[in-house]
């Protein structure tokens, strides 16, 4: 479904070029989900932004069900760090921002709203505003916001690195259950090898700046996954103690 | 709650500011009675209101005179400012090539304006009303602007990642996220209008606030220049709180998100 071949993209700056990626060459498929993992400044987030055609890449091509990614497209749904709610607006109304913008119907989309707020436990929170909910629940309403668009791909920016250690467990989960039910292509950045491991079919290591594929560690353990004791405790282990081994050598 | 706090919660909020003004004019009073000062020198309160009550049709209605060129220069000042500073958001180059030239017309004192524009003008309201808007529209450019480019990144990557247009845009993310600033612009050039207003006055001594003061001081005539100066601070005070209204209207969730 993406594509991406021979990829890199080099940023001007005022003491010389800088090179964030070095020829990715990476395919996702289908209602896959994707972890990609490095450390800071290993060109993670400028990736994401290629595929949402936010960025252009100075070489290689990404194309997205055969045609080149050149500008961002609607079936593409993005969600940062940060929720970045508007203030003025209500929990439904945030929701209800990219039906507005992409200028469908408000009334057929309401219902949908609605239903994600529930769906991600916000029932009775519908009416509130961003400054009254807590830092999960603010995030739970940009994951809303991205999916009330109707995706075919989701790419998601170290989502829940703001968030406290149980609240980023809990939304990680509630993730892997809507992934489960809709199967989004997700592309996941994160600095979190617990998350990956919990959510990704497929995680992409990344090796420090310029980001090249370091490796692609399958992911086969069964779902849905938890953070406490299951039946795939060793499996877990065993991918965890890899993608450690991955990232922190040299 | 700290001990401060409780004791100033007994109060009625507007009991304190009423008392330090009720003291104010108690002191000024008494100072002119002890030291036996003469009105025309510094008149003491009861002179202002009498001289008010000599001729309150008239003093009135040049008050209405001063009100009027302020509210029509603060509205042209308010529309233009946003357009332009919408504009100069909008096409940067453009900022590049007129921020500059704003700058420097902005530091041309506007009370030796004044009298150019008599002769540009007449003597009519206009040049009255230009000198307002020239007063006020630099804060409300200023504000605006930095409230138009202090939008969060990840909303205009939103916003581009679902295409919005430069409508869209401006109207549901970026005009709204800019009015808590827009409102500190707006608030610095309602206190800068009324004073826009009473130089061109003083300057074209035809009609309003500022005539009068020009003309009470000509004939020694200080307790009707201080009845006209009690009625601009009024009037001044007046419209400063109807912007604080219109702000609390308008954008109550900015003193939600700053606690």
């Amino acid at each position: 479904m993406i594509n991406l071949d021979r990829v890199s993209r080099t940023f001007q700056t005022r003491t010389g070029d800088l090179a964030a990626l070095r020829d990715i060459d990476l395919r996702i498929d289908e209602h896959q989900f994707v972890a990609v993992i490095g450390r800071s400044g290993c060109g993670k987030s400028t990736l994401l932004r290629l595929i949402a055609g936010l960025l252009t890449p100075t070489a290689g091509t990404i194309t997205i069900d055969g045609t080149p990614v050149l500008r961002p497209r609607r079936e593409v749904a993005l969600m940062h760090q940060r929720p970045a709610l508007l203030p003025w607006r209500k929990a439904l109304g945030n929701v209800m921002l990219p039906v507005e913008i992409l200028g469908w119907s408000r009334a057929a989309h309401r219902a949908r709203a609605a239903e994600l707020l529930d769906s991600v436990g916000l029932a009775g929170f519908h009416e509130r505003h961003p400054h009254e909910l807590s830092g999960g629940m603010r995030q739970r309403v940009a994951l809303c916001r991205a999916l009330i668009q109707q995706p075919r791909i989701l790419l998601m920016d170290e989502p829940f690195s703001a968030l406290d250690a149980l609240t980023r467990e809990e939304l990680a989960t509630q993730l892997q259950a809507i992934h489960m039910a809709q199967s989004v292509t997700t592309v996941f950045v994160t600095h979190s090898i617990q998350e990956a491991v919990l959510l990704a079919d497929r995680v992409v290591v990344l090796s420090p700046r310029p980001g090249r594929v370091r490796q692609v560690l399958e992911v086969d353990i069964p779902r849905p996954r938890s953070f406490g004791h299951n039946a795939h405790l060793a499996d877990v282990a065993r991918c965890v103690a890899e993608l450690h081994d991955l990232l922190l050598r040299e | 709650m700290t001990p401060a706090r409780a004791r100033s919660a007994r109060w009625h909020p507007l009991g304190l500011p009423i008392l330090g003004a009720v003291s104010a004019i108690a002191l000024w009073w008494s100072a002119t009675a002890v030291f036996g000062i003469r009105p025309f020198f510094l008149p003491a309160p009861p002179d202002i209101v009498a001289a008010f009550r000599a001729q309150p049709a008239y003093l009135l209605r040049e008050a209405g005179a001063t009100l009027t060129e302020t509210t029509v220069g603060f509205g042209i000042a308010v529309l233009a400012g946003l357009l332009l500073s919408v504009a100069l958001t909008v096409w940067r180059t453009l900022e590049r090539a007129t921020l500059p030239v704003l700058v420097a017309l902005n530091s041309v004192p506007k009370v030796a304006v004044a009298p150019l524009l008599v002769v540009w003008l007449g003597f009519g309201p206009r040049p009255k009303i230009v000198l307002v808007v020239l007063i006020c529209f630099f804060p409300i450019v200023v504000a605006t602007m930095a409230g138009l480019t202090s939008t969060p990144a990840e909303l205009g990557e939103l916003s581009r990642s679902l295409s919005a247009s430069v409508w869209q845009t401006y109207l549901k993310i970026r005009l709204p996220w800019a009015l808590p600033q827009v409102f500190v612009g707006l608030k610095v050039a309602i206190s800068l209008a009324v004073i826009g207003a009473v130089v061109a006055e003083i300057s074209n001594p035809s009609g309003g606030l500022g005539a009068v003061i020009v003309l009470s001081g000509m004939s020694l005539d200080t307790p009707l220049a201080f009845a006209a100066i009690v009625l601009l601070a009024l009037l001044s005070t007046a419209l400063f709180y109807l912007v604080v209204a219109l702000e609390r209207l308008l954008v109550p969730w900015a003193r939600d998100i700053t606690g």
